[in-house]
């Protein structure tokens, strides 16, 4: 027998270890005890197939089989030795892998019931497929494919890219980046399905028992995040849906915050389902959680406007056709830029023949919920600051969702103008020259975007959606936004803040101040030389600019030389100012 | 400074909106289809006799991948799980102990309609030390009773969805049971618990059928434990017939289908009773047990069936109330 063992030993590959004869062998252990020459056959059948074999193996028989003479020993060393050094890399690897394999047959026994959190990669379900019928003898080694717990290499698994067998429990993909790449390259339905449903479950009846603790919801929350951002799963929607009417907003706070912009709603109102139990935390809550909120609102509204860009028209391309007669315009190709690939293509100015009625229909259900959104937004991110006290924390995060919305139709080609008018409002009045500064650049962004609006209108024949927060009509933005331009260059630029002008536009500073406010209130008190947000830069140019020995000095004294106080503030890093008066007023258009 | 447009706080009615509400089950059978289940008993071998006075342990399961109920797959799956018996019970090959041999087939006689899977039933027998005869120490049975398919028809060819499993054997062996099968067939499981409108749909319904002449009483076992010290729970016993009774001259004699408004008003007329007579607000706390001359289940998920004849109430409610779970996050 012990022959007999060293001669299987010796032939057998991959292809043959079965599970019958895993069992016959068990068998034989059983009637004759351990002897050297089964276990080691047994080792070799646990370093092929470890699935089959999964009990641990006592490695106190270093040597499986006697070597009877002395003389063959050293002559099949050298022998070995000489085609080691002839060898090609390709067999060196095969022979690494097959120690790595080792390596890894010894290694695993777990707890007594082996039920990871994340189960690992391994290919268990082949052993009930591998067992084929007598009719038809094909191995899954014949077929061609690889099971994923056998590759070892990078290297081979792009060589085996096509043939590799996904592992019996795909949830490892959650851990396994390779899996991942995986499973991008080719996206089975199946095999996400597979997914789907594991997680769907776990979902349903783990996460919300105690018998798993924190950490592993956490643990798997992350692995879901880092996921997300490369697939799309519905089941992570739901799960907020589900989970978030009885979220408390302290535990996992920044795994759910972070999923939250993987969402893909088919409409506003589904999206409602996730901002209506997260509104009543955001009114219970600190500053840090108002602004994680808005903060991931705005990530959400992000992600959808870089999944749906469109070709973006240039600035060349607004010159050129502002000044071209409409009727003029039709049979003209013209460029635009693809920001995406940063190369120009002649499009058809009758415009957007070319794309299908799906993807036309999706772009206008993306834009309509992001309009909503904008909408929402404006309300809730008013009242939060109205609680918090306009903190800091909450004008940046809101500012950096006012940068994303002026920008929609420039940078990502998005056919959407949303000017949310009550958080601009409530930002004019910050204390904050940052703050302010900001404000200005977004509504220089305002105005570049509702000009690119009229190219693509006339031009392009590209409906643009556009509302303000407080007006549903779709006419009214250019009132609103030259209402508010007046309103923020009269406040920090031509200081008539009170002073009353043509009712074409509406002002928030339009109001009758009671008798005892006449003549205390004052038309230069926010501007940005007498502000409270400017006041240190006031005295700073004071300082650089008058003798040391005058004895009076204000503000107010800036005022002739506002011109230059604006290049001051462009020297302190606050170009803003200077952008917005240059762009907006006609004396510094000339210029 | 007045503002050209209004102020809404979260009190106004701008902020308020229909939020989602968990989905509850709108109606449930209470008795099988008559002629069905009358040719379904028929083919069962022992009258599901199998299947009663027995505590089983129920488990959810996602759908199965690959599954098949074939008589080659089934030996297929009987040997594999054989072999993870015997690995896990002998860890070493020092170790060794009473083989165990595995058997799976097809239950006939829970199929009680034509979209239900064929109900599968694994028994794992271990030698006896005599060496003459074995004795079943495991046996298990995954259940598809009244349920709708949660997999998508494109995908129905790839998965096989059992919601429930119930398995009756140490806790060492299930947890073998469950790994094999979770490792095998690309499924996830859990121990399946009831919450408290489960308790009180399957109290409700149970009570409404009444199990021969000599029944046992009913038990509405509530937990107290998280309240106060010192009392785990409260036990309330009335009487089957009494419990018929009140159903049926609340919600009629006859009824086949419940909905959750004869569910509320039953648990309601029961509660407020005791209430009233013991001066505890029964109303307050949750079920943990609920006992009837038809099953007796608690919410950790054990379940006793005594009743033949109402078999299918008893499983298809079990069933149903898992798939619901399940598809409370599934996408419509």
């Amino acid at each position: 027998m012990p022959h007999a063992c060293h001669l299987l030993y010796m032939l057998t590959r991959r292809q043959d270890v079965q599970l019958y004869k895993v069992q016959k062998l068990l068998d034989l252990i059983n009637k004759v005890g351990p002897e050297p020459g089964l276990i080691g056959l047994l080792t070799l059948y646990k370093v092929y197939c470890p699935h089959l074999v999964p009990m641990r193996l006592d490695h106190k028989h270093k040597v499986f089989f006697k070597s009877h003479d002395a003389l063959w020993r050293s002559t099949i060393e050298e022998i070995v030795k000489m085609h080691q050094s002839s060898e090609d890399t390709a067999t060196q690897e095969r022979t690494l892998a097959t120690q790595c394999r080792r390596e890894r047959a010894v290694v695993k026994r777990g707890a007594k019931r082996q039920k990871l959190f994340i189960p690992e990669s391994h290919s268990a379900a082949d052993e009930i497929a591998e067992e084929k019928d007598t009719e038809t003898a094909v191995f899954s080694m014949f077929d061609g494919g690889v099971p994923y717990p056998q590759i070892d290499s990078f290297a081979e698994f792009l060589d085996k890219l096509d043939r590799i067998e996904y592992p019996s429990q795909i949830a490892a993909a959650f851990k396994d980046k390779r899996l991942q790449l995986l499973l991008s390259c080719h996206p089975d339905p199946v095999v996400l399905a597979r997914l789907g449903f594991w997680l769907q479950h776990f979902f349903t009846f783990d996460f919300k028992s105690a018998d798993v603790d924190h950490e592993r919801k956490e643990q798997l929350l992350q692995l879901l995040l880092e996921f997300s951002q490369h697939f799309q799963i519905p089941v992570v929607q739901e799960f907020l849906e589900s989970y978030l009417p009885s979220w408390d907003g302290l535990n996992f706070v920044t795994a759910i915050f972070s999923l939250i912009p993987y969402v893909q709603p088919s409409s506003f109102q589904e999206l409602r389902n996730i901002l209506d139990p997260l509104q009543k935390l955001f009114f219970t809550s600190d500053v840090y959680f108002k602004a994680m909120f808005i903060t991931s609102l705005t990530k959400l509204a992000s992600n959808w406007v870089l999944a749906h860009r469109g070709p973006v028209v240039t600035a060349s391309e607004q010159e050129h056709h502002t000044s071209v007669n409409a009727d003029s315009v039709v049979g003209v190709s013209r460029v635009v830029t693809d920001v995406q690939t940063g190369k120009t293509a002649a499009v058809d100015p009758r415009g957007t023949g070319s794309r299908n009625s799906g993807r036309v229909e999706s772009e206008e259900r993306i834009q309509t919920i992001l309009l909503h959104l904008m909408n929402y937004l404006d309300n809730v991110i008013v009242v939060g600051m109205r609680m918090e006290e306009d903190h800091y924390l909450l004008q940046t995060t809101t500012l950096d969702l006012l940068e994303l919305i002026s920008t929609m139709l420039q940078k990502f080609g998005i056919p959407l103008l949303s000017l949310p008018l009550q958080v601009i409002h409530r930002l004019m009045l910050s204390d904050c020259p940052a703050t302010l500064a900001r404000l200005c650049k977004v509504i220089n962004s305002y105005r570049a975007a509702y000009n690119t609006s009229k190219t693509c209108r006339n031009v392009l024949n590209k409906p643009i959606l556009s509302s303000v927060s407080t007006d549903a009509g779709q006419d009214c933005f250019p009132r609103h936004f030259n209402g508010l331009l007046l309103d923020v260059l009269g406040m920090l630029w031509q200081g008539r803040m009170f002073q009353g002008r043509r009712q074409t536009y509406e002002s928030i500073f339009q109001l009758k101040p009671s008798p005892r406010l006449e003549g205390v209130l004052n038309d230069r008190a926010l501007t940005i030389y007498t502000g409270p947000a400017f006041v240190g830069f006031a005295y700073k140019f004071l300082k650089e600019t008058q003798k040391d020995d005058k004895k009076k000095i204000h503000p107010f004294q800036i005022e002739e030389w506002k011109d230059n106080y604006l290049l001051f503030l462009e020297k302190e890093n606050f170009p803003e100012f200077k952008d917005l008066v240059f762009a907006n007023t006609k004396s510094h258009k000339k210029l | 400074m007045a503002w050209s447009t209004p102020i809404y706080t979260p009190a106004s009615g701008k902020f308020c909106s229909s939020t989602r509400i968990p989905r509850t089950p709108q109606s449930r059978r209470l008795i099988a289809p008559r002629d069905t289940f009358i040719r379904q008993r028929e083919v069962t071998e022992d009258g599901y006799r199998g299947l009663l006075k027995k505590t089983w342990i129920l488990y959810s399961l996602s759908p199965l991948y690959n599954f098949k109920t074939d008589t080659v797959s089934l030996k297929k799956y009987a040997r594999s799980l054989d072999n993870a018996f015997s690995s896990e019970r002998r860890p070493t090959l020092e170790e060794s102990g009473p083989p165990e041999k595995c058997e799976f087939n097809v239950y006939e006689g829970l199929k009680f309609h034509e979209s239900d899977n064929d109900a599968l039933q694994i028994q794992v027998k271990e030698e006896n030390v005599s060496g003459r005869g074995s004795t079943i120490v495991l046996t298990a049975l995954f259940l598809c009773v009244n349920v709708d398919n949660v997999v998508p028809d494109n995908l129905s060819s790839h998965f096989r969805y059992y919601p429930v499993i119930m398995v009756t054997g140490t806790k060492s062996r299930t947890e073998v049971l469950l790994n094999w099968i979770e490792r095998h067939f690309d499924c996830h499981s859990s121990p399946l618990t009831f919450n408290n409108a489960d308790m009180q749909w399957m109290l409700a319904c149970w009570c409404s059928q009444l199990e021969g002449t000599i029944t046992m009483p009913v038990l509405l076992r509530y937990s107290v434990s998280e309240f106060c010290d010192g009392i785990s729970t409260i036990d309330i016993r009335c009487e089957a017939p009494f419990c018929k009774e009140l159903w049926d001259r609340l919600n009629g004699k006859e009824k086949v289908e419940a909905d959750a408004e004869d569910v509320n008003r039953f648990v309601k007329a029961i509660e407020s009773h005791h209430e009233y007579a013991m001066k505890i607000l029964f109303s307050k706390l949750n079920l943990s047990e609920v006992g009837t001359s038809v099953a007796y289940v608690s919410k950790m998920g054990k379940l006793k069936l005594f009743s033949s004849e109402n078999i299918y109430m008893a499983l298809s409610f079990v069933c149903v109330a898992a798939q619901n779970r399940f598809q409370q996050l599934a996408r419509h």
